[in-house]
């Protein structure tokens, strides 16, 4: 009788869990690759928004989404990629993906917060009048924002830093006379509330500071919108990484 | 009254010396996580298994028979259904086995039958070997001609092929001639602030259809010339071009973001670029006769102060890169002033046409059911072309073709004689007829097993030893279908996401001692009767995903054992117990 039934225990499955290591390593090893090949900003921004949007992925899955919606944002912003055929339409379609993330987050994080729908009709109304892949890249940086900012503040951060970064994005967009103008600031206030969100993780304070500073510095010799965009982009991407690289080691056993 | 005392403290000594010892068990459930912190691991099961003899016989034989009468069970009604339809069919498959049966029944010894007819089909097929043998022997010459003129009957053809190709390219080649075909770059004023998306000039290529076809594409060579240098996609293996290149490429116009030479970026002249709208908004493809068709095909960069720029590699070989200037204007009198030179760019020698696909006269066709009107240019088949010139007709190569052909038929018919002189076809006939009967026999035997199968699966429904023994014995296709079944029983039919989940099942089948680990993840078993024990509960998460303590413990005096990352396995406890179970 027992010889018969070998094959059955054979079928029982060992659970193997979600590598996440191993996705943020394959991610930002894949960023550097790719920084070797490309020589303009617009390139940048492009890589920059992709390995941010997949680092979103990683967080959203960290933070308890269900993986059917992650999928679906997932299988996205593949499809979407295949028929980008330029780096802003590349660069909208990772920015998409990044908002869409960050909702899902929020959604896990705040459920029943009301600016969760604001933000997110307010980027359905704008994506009818965006006429550029920019624009749509705008629009899209700007909802990511809106929705980091949910989390950061769901997650305990500094209610009046939060607040500072939100009168400065809104004071600097009266002058932005561009989307270039536009997505760098949105991307610049993205980046600053990420500093605040590896704060509240429990980032190292010194590896905080070494990226912030780092971009300090490259911030002087920027001398296009778009090159701060990548700056920007290029330091959340940082940041990100800092941040999941945290919250694994803090949940995986030693 | 000492004596009474006596006896009493006898009796109690005795007693308390028979009663069984018992210990307490308790201890934390914790994890050290990466960054040091310590999470506890709250609200498991921790299952204490009594080991009375050893952990083979006390845990991995019972836990196998748990599993498998678990699985027994939920298969028993499938099984029977299974029997009792076997029981209604055999009936009419024993009538088809009338032939086998001696006194009305198959016999046991059919065995020995059907070996008979397999034998002589083995020795049939002994025969027909030696004989294929003897043939090929005898025809050895024949069919070593027979391949040398297979193969010369394929160069032929080829050449008549190779042929029918060259002589269509000569024609193609004199349409391709009749193109009219240039390219320049139009003059350009950039405003003296222009930022650097503006600073790119567009390379333009125009072609006039002179041919008698339509075009309806064209392609162009992916590569740029510099003097002596080409440059193309394998840019990046010359130091000299990977600098140069930083003075070509532009991010915007033509080759917007993807490269000069990006895979993606295919230098052509698209049949929807050819394609034209009538006046009833119908699709004409290609560049008709005597037409002609411009585009931008892809962009050059223009470069800032390139004369005067502080670079060492320019200034080492600003001498041997010939530049055109680009005009500059002021459009406001507060905008810089423009200076000489600017704004230049590299002077490359334009690419040549690769290809040109062309198309036979467009015809117009009329959907017969909805009166659709499309108009169709069907690709010029150079090789059908070929195949109507003159050269191609006369060619002695046709009647080379002919006469091979017919030599082959010839050896063809030579080596059949020769192998027909062996007879091998009725002796293949015999093998055939043996073959045939010695299917129907094991067939039988098949029936005969089977027929005794299901009459001791209906009888054994109740007992799972029994039932299971005839179906591992079994030689039968019934016997298989039975195994599928068994087979096609997995966890998730049991109720369980992870073999853990199972051994919990089991722990609480066989009543091992159970506790739950608190909020600070402590547990604890009190009255523990002395003994050997399995310790086991286990852990999962998303990050880690299961892993498990199973400790062989002696329980002889009170313990505290810890459950923690000294004796934590990252990994399903089944990785474990995988060997003991399979053996």
């Amino acid at each position: 009788m027992i010889k018969l039934f070998f094959i059955f225990l054979l079928t029982v499955p060992t659970y193997i869990s979600a590598d996440f290591i191993k996705q943020i390593d394959g991610i930002k090893s894949n960023l550097s690759t790719m920084e070797i090949y490309v020589s303009s900003a617009a390139q940048q921004m492009q890589i920059y928004t992709d390995a941010n949007a997949d680092y979103a992925g990683v967080l959203a899955d960290i933070s308890g989404v269900n993986s059917e919606s992650i999928s679906t944002v997932s299988s996205s912003k593949s499809t979407g990629a295949i028929y980008a055929s330029s780096a802003p339409q590349e660069q909208a379609n990772n920015t998409k993906a990044f908002a869409n993330y960050l909702e899902l987050i929020a959604r896990e994080l705040d459920p029943n917060n009301q600016a969760i729908n604001e933000a997110s009709s307010n980027l359905s109304t704008s994506e009818i009048y965006a006429s550029s892949a920019l624009q749509q890249s705008a629009i899209r940086t700007l909802a990511g924002y809106r929705f980091l900012k949910i989390i950061v503040e769901a997650s305990g951060g500094n209610q009046e830093l939060i607040n500072s970064i939100e009168s400065t994005r809104t004071t600097t967009e009266i002058y932005s006379t561009s989307a270039y103008h536009q997505n760098a600031n949105y991307s610049e206030s993205t980046t600053k509330l990420l500093e605040e969100y590896s704060k509240v993780l429990g980032v190292d304070s010194e590896k905080i500071s070494a990226i912030m500073s780092g971009m300090s510095r490259r911030e002087i010799y920027t001398e296009s919108a778009l090159q701060q965009v990548a700056l920007y982009e290029d330091t959340s991407s940082q940041l990100l990484y800092s941040i999941l690289e945290t919250l694994i080691k803090a949940n995986t056993i030693q | 009254m000492n004596k009474r005392f006596f006896k009493f403290f006898l009796i109690f000594t005795f007693i308390a010396g028979c009663a069984p010892k018992e210990s307490s068990i308790n201890g934390d459930v914790f994890l050290t996580m990466g960054d040091g912190s310590v999470k506890p691991v709250a609200g498991v099961e921790v299952y204490l298994f009594p080991l009375e003899v050893d952990l083979d016989s006390s845990f991995v034989d019972p836990l196998k028979l748990y599993i498998n009468n678990a699985k027994f069970n939920i298969s028993k009604a499938e099984v029977e259904n299974v029997c009792k339809e076997a029981n209604e069919i055999i009936t009419n498959s024993l009538d088809q086995a009338q032939q086998w049966m001696v006194d009305g029944i198959l016999p046991s010894s059919l065995e020995l039958t059907c070996k008979t007819y397999s034998d002589k089909v083995l020795s049939l097929e002994d025969t027909i070997e030696a004989s294929l043998k003897d043939a090929d022997l005898k025809s050895e010459s024949k069919r070593s001609e027979l391949s040398e003129k297979q193969d010369e009957l394929q160069k032929t053809k080829e050449a008549i092929y190779r042929l029918a190709l060259n002589e269509g390219n000569v024609l193609k080649n004199a349409q391709m001639a009749k193109i009219e075909y240039s390219a320049y770059i139009p003059n350009k004023i950039l405003a003296s602030d222009a930022s650097d998306y503006k600073r790119y000039v567009d390379v333009k290529v125009k072609v006039k259809n002179n041919s008698d076809y339509v075009i309806k594409r064209v392609n162009f060579v992916n590569a740029l010339k510099l003097g002596t240098k080409v440059i193309d996609k394998d840019y990046s293996k010359d130091p000299y071009l990977v600098e140069l290149y930083k003075y070509i490429d532009t991010d915007d116009g033509s080759n917007s973001y993807t490269g000069l030479f990006a895979s993606t970026n295919d230098w052509n002249i698209s049949e929807r670029n050819l394609a034209k709208t009538n006046s009833y908004s119908e699709t004409i493809p290609g560049l008709a006769l005597g037409a002609s068709y411009e585009k931008s095909l892809y962009s050059i960069k223009v470069i800032l102060n390139f004369l005067t720029m502080n670079n060492r590699w320019l200034d080492e070989n600003r001498i041997n890169i010939p530049v055109i200037n680009v005009g500059c204007k002021k459009d406001y009198s507060f905008d810089p002033a423009c200076n000489p030179n600017q704004y230049v760019y590299v002077d490359l020698e334009f690419p040549d046409i690769k290809d040109i696909i062309f198309g036979e006269a467009v015809i117009k066709e009329i959907d017969p059911a909805t009166k659709e009107v499309t108009h169709k240019s069907k690709t010029v088949d150079w090789v059908a072309k070929g195949r109507n010139t003159t050269k191609y007709k006369n060619s002695n190569l046709h009647s080379q073709l002919k006469n091979i052909q017919n030599q082959i038929d010839d050896l063809e018919l030579d080596i059949k004689k020769i192998t027909e002189e062996f007879d091998i076809d009725a002796v293949e006939i015999k093998r055939e007829e043996n073959q045939t009967l010695a299917d129907a026999c094991n067939e039988a035997i098949d029936i005969r097993d089977t027929e005794k199968e299901v009459q001791e699966c209906l009888a054994n429904m109740n007992n799972p030893d029994a039932l299971v023994a005839t179906i591992n014995n079994s030689k039968t296709s019934f016997g298989y279908e039975i195994k599928e079944i068994f087979n096609s029983v997995t966890e998730d039919d049991l109720g369980y996401d992870n073999f853990e989940q199972i051994l919990n099942a089991y722990g609480q089948s066989r009543n091992a001692l159970r506790a739950i680990s608190s909020i600070q993840g402590a547990y604890e078993f009190l009255e523990v009767p002395n003994g050997n024990y399995v310790l086991f509960t286990y852990y999962e998460d998303r990050f880690n995903g299961v892993g498990h303590w199973f400790e062989e413990i002696a329980v002889v005096e009170n313990k505290k054992i810890d459950l923690n990352n000294l004796n934590y396995k990252k990994e399903g406890v089944y990785s474990y117990l995988r060997d003991k179970i399979e053996e």
